[in-house]
C-alpha cells in the first residue's frame, strides 16, 4: 500500500517537489558562486532570499503531503479506506525523504565535492546534516501538519504557538532576569540547544502517534502548546551543565596550576572626562553599526547616570597559563557582601570581551581586567564602603592544536582543522577567509608577520562552543574568519609592512579543562575601580 | 422503549448498536440507541435534518468514538475496525471529503489496490453507466457526479455493507435514479444501511426502517412490521384515519406522538 499512497501524492505533488529542488539548486550555486569574499555580489544578494524560500518551500511541501490525507475531521475519504495507518504515515516519511532529503544530500555533496573538500568527511557531513533537518525540522512541521486540516489551520497553529512562544520568553524574562537562560550565549549553550531539539522531536513523534493511531487532535494541539511554554521555561541549570561539559571533556591536569588574584591597578587616566569621551564614541560607533538597543542603553546611562548600573573594571592576574594557553570565562558570578557578612548583591556576568579572560603576553603579562556592572542603587549605596567581593568563575582552558601559515596577500592553504582558506587585502586589513566541511573551531588568532619576523600584535577571535558536533542547516560548508588590520598596507611609510613578503600565522586553539576558579577581594571599594579600563 | 417490530433473523446482525449515546457538550446527538440491522436487508434509517443520523454512520465507521454504549459492523467493535472490516465496506457519502486535486482516473487507480478483491469489470461497467470523466479532476465534478463517483468507487469490490449517508440528497431526479439504479445492483448481495430524509424515494427499496428522532429511535423493523404498528398508531394514537399510510405519514405521526409524550413528561 505505501508504493500507492506514495504514487497518489508524487502526482499530486511532484510539481512542489521540483519547486524546492529548484530552490535547493539556486541556493548551492549561490554559495559556490559567491567564493570566499562574496566575489559574486549578484550571487551572494540570492542567498537571504533563497534562504527564506528554503525554509518556506520545504515546510510548505511538508504540509500539503500531510494534508493529502488529513487526520483531523470526520469525513475524510481516507478513514474508511482499508489503509493501515503505519503505512499511511510510512509512506509520508518516505515521500518527504525522497522529495526533500536525497535530491539536498545529492547537492549538497555535489557542492562539497565541487569544493575539493574530503569524500569521507563530506559523506559523514551531509548525512548528519539532513539527518539533523529530518529530524528537527521537517518532522516536527510534519507533526503540526498532522493537526490541522488545511493550511489556513496550520497558519493560526503557528501563529498562536509564535505568540505564545512570544509571551513566555517574556514572562520568563521578566520574573527570573538573567537568569532566565542560564545557559545563554556560553560555550554551553549548546547542550540547552541539543535538549530542546531533542525534546522536540519526542513531542513531534507523540504528536504523530497521536495523530496516526488514536486521532486525538486536541490532545496533540495541547502538547503543542505545552511544549513551546516547556521550551522557554525549562533550561538547564548552569552549573549542571558544567558538570555534564566537565564529564564529556577528557580528564586532564592542565588547568590546576590556573590561579586568579587580584592585579595591580594600572596608572589610570582622567577618570572623568575620558569616561565620557569613551561613552559618545561608543555610542556614536553603536549608532553607526545599527546596534540602536545599545546605544540607547548608553544614552539612558548618560542621561541618567544616578539610575544606570555602574561599569566596575577590576585588574585580575592570571598565574598558571603557558604562552600556547589562553583562559577562556564562561561564567562569572559576583557575589559583594557587606561589613556584616549580610549579601549586598549577587550577579552574573558571562564573559569578558568574548569570553576571552587570559592570554598571556600584551602590556601587563597575564592581567586583564574583569568588567562587571552593578547596579546603580546598589553602587550608590556601597560606593565608598569597604566591602568583600566574591567572583566564582567557570573557565575553559584552551591551548593550541595547530598552526599554519599562509601568505598575506592571496594566499591558499587547505588544513583539515580549517579547510580551504584565502587571504585578501580588504582595505585596511588583510581578511582570512575558511570553508570547512567539519566543525570550524570556535577559538583562534591570527598574527601578521614579516618576512624578517617583526610581527603585529595577535588578533583573537574566540566565541566559546564546546559542542562536539553540530550539523549544519541549509549550507553544508562551515565559515570561519578573521581580519588582521594593516598599518599601512600602501607601504607608503617607511616602516609599513611589506605584504607580498608578510604572512599570516594562524593559531586554532581547542578546549583542554573545564574548571571553577573562587577570587576574594576582601577590601573592595567599588567607586576606586569604577570605569577603570575605559 | 423503542418498539422492534417484526422478523428480526436470530442470526448475527450485520451492523448492531447498543445503548449508543453521543454527546457533544451538553448537546446530546444520540440517546441509548440500540439498533440491529440484519444481514442482506435494505436498512433506510430515516429522520429530519440533525436527527442524528449522519452520527450514527460515524459511529459505526469509527470516524468518530462514542460517549457510551456500543457499536458493531460485522461483528467487531467499532473502535476496533481496521483494514480488514473496512475492505468489506462500501461507504457513499454527500459530505465524504474526496481528493480534490486527483483525477477521476487517478482516484480509481489508487482506490483498486487497495481491495483484494476489485472488480475491474464491474468497474468499467459502472463508469460507463455513470458518464465519469476520466480525465477531469475530482474538483471540477457537480456535486452529482461526485456522489456518482463515490458509488462507483464503493461498489466494485462488492463490499459486505453498503453504508450510504443521505446519497440521494441535493441530486436532480435523473441522477437520482441512476444512483438508486447504482445501489440496487447491490441488492441482496450486500447489508445496505441508507440514511435518508426523503421518505418517499427509500420507500421504494427499503426492507426495513428505523425512525430516528432528536438522536432517539422511535421505531425499528421490517417494513410489513410497520404497516401493523402504523395500523394501531392511527387507531389508537393520533385518531387519523388514512387508510394505506405512507412511510411519510406514519413517521409524521410518530414524531408527533413522541413530541406529545414528551410534552406530557415536562407536564407531569
Amino acid at each position: 500500500m505505501i508504493r500507492h499512497i506514495l504514487r497518489k501524492d508524487w502526482n499530486l505533488l511532484w510539481p512542489m517537489a521540483a519547486v524546492v529542488a529548484a530552490i535547493q539548486i539556486g541556493y548551492e550555486w549561490a554559495v559556490f558562486s559567491s567564493g570566499l569574499f562574496g566575489e559574486n555580489p549578484a550571487a551572494e544578494a540570492l542567498l537571504r532570499p533563497l534562504t527564506l524560500a528554503w525554509f518556506i518551500s520545504i515546510a510548505a511541501l511538508t504540509v500539503a503531503v500531510v494534508h493529502q490525507d488529513p487526520i483531523p475531521g470526520a469525513d475524510q475519504d481516507w478513514l474508511i479506506r482499508p489503509l493501515n495507518r503505519t503505512q499511511l504515515l510510512l509512506a509520508k516519511v518516505i515521500f518527504l525523504v525522497l522529495a526533500i532529503s536525497v535530491p539536498m544530500f545529492v547537492l549538497n555533496l555535489t557542492h562539497a565535492l565541487a569544493m575539493g573538500m574530503p569524500v569521507a568527511a563530506s559523506l559523514i557531513a551531509v548525512l548528519s546534516k539532513e539527518l539533523f533537518i529530518f529530524a528537527c525540522f521537517i518532522v516536527p512541521v510534519a507533526a503540526l501538519a498532522a493537526t490541522t486540516r488545511n493550511m489556513t489551520e496550520l497558519m493560526v497553529l503557528g501563529a498562536t504557538l509564535v505568540l505564545i512562544y512570544a509571551a513566555s520568553v517574556s514572562l520568563s524574562a521578566f520574573f527570573l532576569g538573567a537568569d532566565w537562560c542560564p545557559t545563554c550565549h556560553t560555550g554551553m549553550a549548546w547542550l540547552q540547544h541539543f535538549g530542546q531539539h531533542a525534546g522536540i522531536l519526542v513531542g513531534a513523534a507523540v504528536i504523530l502517534f497521536l495523530q496516526y493511531y488514536r486521532r486525538q487532535s486536541s490532545v496533540a494541539r495541547g502538547l503543542a502548546i505545552v511544549g513551546t511554554v516547556s521550551l522557554v521555561f525549562i533550561q538547564l541549570p548552569w552549573t549542571t551543565a558544567f558538570h555534564i561539559e566537565q564529564w564529556l571533556s577528557e580528564p586532564s591536569s592542565d588547568a590546576a596550576a590556573v590561579v586568579l588574584e587580584l592585579g595591580k591597578e594600572l596608572p589610570s587616566q582622567d577618570a572623568a572626562s575620558g569616561r565620557k569621551s569613551s561613552d559618545s564614541r561608543q555610542t556614536t560607533q553603536m549608532l553607526l553599526r545599527g546596534q540602536l538597543d545599545q546605544a540607547f542603553v548608553n544614552l539612558h546611562r548618560r542621561a541618567r547616570p544616578g539610575e544606570a548600573p555602574v561599569t566596575i573594571d577590576l585588574p585580575v592576574r592570571i598565574i598558571g597559563i603557558s604562552a600556547d594557553e589562553l583562559l577562556l570565562s564562561d561564567r562569572s558570578q559576583i557575589q559583594l557582601f557587606g561589613e556584616d557578612g549580610r549579601l549586598l548583591y549577587r550577579g552574573t556576568s558571562t564573559g569578558a570581551s568574548a569570553g576571552l579572560l587570559a592570554a598571556d603576553g600584551g602590556e601587563v603579562p597575564g592581567l586583564t581586567y574583569q568588567a562587571f556592572e552593578l547596579p546603580g542603587n546598589v553602587y550608590r549605596n556601597a560606593a565608598a564602603r569597604t566591602l568583600r567581593l566574591q567572583i566564582e568563575y567557570t573557565l575553559t582552558l584552551v591551548k593550541v592544536r595547530a598552526e599554519h601559515k599562509i601568505a598575506a596577500l592571496d594566499g591558499e592553504l587547505r588544513s583539515a582543522d580549517l579547510g580551504i582558506c584565502a587571504t585578501r587585502l580588504d582595505r585596511n586589513s588583510v581578511t582570512v577567509h575558511c570553508k570547512s566541511i567539519s566543525q570550524a573551531p570556535f577559538c583562534y588568532s591570527g598574527t601578521l608577520y614579516e618576512a624578517d619576523g617583526r610581527h603585529d600584535p595577535e588578533v583573537f577571535e574566540c566565541l566559546p562552543d564546546y559542542r562536539r558536533h553540530w550539523p549544519a542547516l541549509i549550507d553544508v560548508l562551515n565559515y570561519s574568519g578573521i581580519d588582521l588590520p594593516v598599518r599601512d598596507p600602501y607601504a607608503t611609510a617607511p616602516d609599513a609592512p611589506k605584504l607580498e613578503t608578510s604572512y599570516v600565522l594562524l593559531k586554532i586553539y581547542g578546549e583542554l579543562d573545564h574548571f571553577k576558579r573562587t577570587l576574594t577581594v576582601a577590601n573592595f571599594q567599588p567607586e576606586r575601580w569604577r570605569d577603570k579600563a575605559r | 422503549m423503542t418498539p422492534v417490530m417484526g422478523s428480526m433473523p436470530q442470526f448475527d446482525p450485520a451492523i448492531e448498536t447498543l445503548a449508543l449515546s453521543k454527546t457533544y457538550g451538553r448537546f446530546i446527538a444520540l440517546h441509548e440507541l440500540s439498533m440491529r440491522i440484519p444481514q442482506g436487508s435494505v436498512f433506510a434509517l430515516l429522520g429530519a435534518n440533525g436527527a442524528g443520523k449522519t452520527t450514527v454512520i460515524k459511529v459505526l465507521l469509527n470516524m468518530i468514538s462514542p460517549t457510551r454504549g456500543s457499536a458493531t459492523l460485522l461483528g467487531v467493535d467499532s473502535r476496533a475496525i481496521g483494514p480488514t472490516i473496512l475492505a468489506e465496506v462500501g461507504y457513499v457519502s454527500e459530505n465524504q471529503a474526496l481528493p480534490l486535486r486527483l483525477r477521476v482516473n487517478d482516484f480509481f487507480a489508487y482506490l483498486r489496490p487497495c481491495y483484494a478483491h476489485w472488480d475491474r469489470n464491474f468497474e468499467d461497467e459502472l463508469r460507463g453507466q455513470f458518464c465519469l470523466p476520466p480525465k477531469r479532476k475530482i474538483g471540477e465534478l457537480s456535486h452529482g457526479m461526485r456522489v456518482k463517483l463515490t458509488l462507483a468507487c464503493a461498489l466494485p469490490f462488492r463490499p459486505r455493507v453498503l453504508i450510504l449517508d443521505e446519497p440521494l440528497s441535493g441530486l436532480d431526479p435523473l441522477a437520482r435514479d441512476e444512483v438508486i439504479g447504482g445501489f440496487m445492483r447491490q441488492l441482496g448481495e450486500s447489508t445496505i444501511l441508507i440514511s435518508s430524509h426523503e421518505l418517499d424515494e427509500v420507500e421504494r427499496f427499503a426492507t426495513h426502517v428505523g425512525f430516528l428522532h432528536e438522536g432517539r429511535l422511535l421505531f425499528q423493523g421490517s417494513v410489513g412490521a410497520l404497516a401493523e404498528h402504523a395500523r394501531s398508531l392511527f387507531d389508537v394514537g393520533v385518531g387519523n384515519t388514512v387508510a394505506c399510510p405512507s412511510l411519510r405519514d406514519i413517521f409524521v405521526a410518530m414524531v408527533q406522538a413522541a413530541k406529545q409524550r414528551s410534552q406530557r413528561t415536562i407536564a407531569q
